[in-house]
């Protein structure tokens, strides 16, 4: 199971980490946002960014990376299906190639999009406890009163709980199967069947006995947790990303050209503030 | 909390581990392995009917976007769920809360089931293949030759594994229940 973790987390006491996790939060979803809409500049400025973000985070950029191999055939599949076309041959890279210049840049642009959610993702997760997230979490659904924050909690716990138990009952079932040669049945249905019944069978008694204990300990919702207030400072980057959100692109082309249009925009911005 | 909600929390709970289990299970249909992950999420709705379903992905989701690896190919974090395959992940909720009312609906009968998992599965192309093309900028049947063709016919066989797993185990859900599911 731990071989699988990919996007952990990893200790630290730079600004990001101490940084509050629901700000981190908000921002990671602005972050993608702007990403998912902006065009070559923007993803210039916010590649930038995330560099200064390692450094500052104090993390090996090589740690990003070997968070990013994971997707790198999927990555490979979307450039592949945005660069290919099928046009006219004069306006094709290679004549032999069926790909244009349009269409390379648009594959490539997809996929340096692609790479950098992962990528703040990835950064995010590794500054960020799980513990800290859940809480971030119950705080982002208290506003909303039909959903039970305190039963979400306790629903998230189980599913840790049962997680690594249920695994292991996948791995007896498995082996029960071969000694008996259920791995040599054909039919797909049956080897589901085979594996899915005995799994869901103990899992559904190991739920039941734990349901018991619960009511049997006398369960509450009704008790308040305590989450403490976003200090004040920590909201200042989240609202500088909102307010600079409409006019990335103008703000990216002068960072990044010099351009004079940019430039009125930036002082014009600046003034606004 | 009424003692009857208290374990259908954990059920939830159960199929929203067994979901991420799903994503770990491969069993090879054909040339390519598949992943089991949209039987276990037709099964919670066929199982614990359509808002517990809904639940059970839901909280399933929840435990993904904080990071632990649970989503298809061992992957965790917002980033897989904002990524071009989130789309399918919302879809699983949608899939297992339609299933699931249908099923509910039609009393658990054989023939609803098996339109409710077709319903549902289609619940999650519905979902997913816009979010695809919309991520990507791909063209519709770029989109649909990526991210639904070659899997309908695994999907088929999972949608039929998961009515007949729900009619082996409704009447121990039952029994144990007390109440029918």
């Amino acid at each position: 199971m731990a071989r699988g973790i990919s996007f952990r987390y990893l200790p630290g006491g730079s600004i990001l980490h101490r940084w509050d996790a629901r700000c981190k939060l908000v921002a990671l979803c602005g972050v993608t946002t702007i990403l998912v809409h902006g065009a070559g500049g923007v993803l210039g400025l916010f590649s930038g960014i995330l560099l200064v973000g390692m450094w500052v985070s104090n993390l090996p950029c090589r740690l990003l990376l070997r968070n990013l191999r994971g997707w790198v055939v999927l990555m490979t599949v979307v450039f592949a299906a945005q660069a290919l076309d099928m046009g006219e041959q004069a306006m094709r890279l290679v004549s032999w190639l069926p790909v244009s210049w349009v269409s390379f840049d648009a594959a490539l642009l997809s996929v340096w999009r692609l790479a950098l959610i992962l990528a703040y993702s990835a950064l995010f997760s590794l500054v960020t406890r799980a513990r800290d997230v859940q809480e971030a979490l119950l705080w982002l659904l208290r506003p909303f009163p039909f959903l039970p924050a305190r039963r979400i909690a306790l629903m998230m716990g189980l599913v840790m709980r049962f997680l690594p138990s249920t695994l292991d009952a996948v791995e007896e079932v498995k082996l029960a199967n071969r000694s008996r040669l259920g791995d040599q049945v054909r039919n797909p249905l049956k080897r589901i069947k085979h594996l899915a019944i005995p799994v869901l069978r103990r899992a559904l008694g190991r739920a039941d006995e734990l349901a018991v204990a619960l009511v049997a300990r006398g369960y509450r919702e009704d008790l308040k947790s305590v989450i403490p207030p976003i200090p004040l400072l920590h909201t200042a980057p989240v609202a500088l990303l909102l307010v600079m959100a409409p006019f990335a692109e103008e703000l990216s082309g002068f960072l990044l050209t010099g351009s004079q249009e940019g430039l009125d925009l930036l002082l014009n911005f600046l003034q606004r503030i | 909390m009424q003692p009857d909600d208290l374990r259908m929390s954990v059920y939830a709970s159960l199929m929203a581990s067994l979901i991420a289990v799903g994503a770990y299970l491969m069993v090879p249909l054909g040339p390519v392995p598949v992943v089991l992950q949209n039987l276990f999420v037709l099964l919670a709705g066929l199982l614990l009917g359509g808002r517990w379903g809904l639940v059970s992905v839901g909280i399933y989701l929840l435990v993904g976007a904080m990071g632990l690896p649970v989503f298809a190919e061992g992957k965790g974090g917002i980033a897989h769920l904002v990524g071009p395959r989130g789309g399918y992940l919302f879809g699983f909720a949608a899939a297992a809360y339609v299933a699931g009312m249908l099923s509910e609906r039609g009393r658990s009968r054989m023939r609803v089931d098996v339109v409710a998992v077709a319903i549902g599965t289609l619940m999650v192309y519905a979902c997913g293949i816009p979010w695809l093309k919309m991520q990507t900028g791909m063209s519709w049947q770029k989109a649909l030759t990526v991210g639904m063709i070659p899997f309908l016919v695994p999907d088929a066989v999972k949608a039929a594994a998961a009515v007949v797993l729900a009619k082996t185990l409704r009447p121990l859900l039952r029994r144990k229940l007390g109440v029918a599911s």
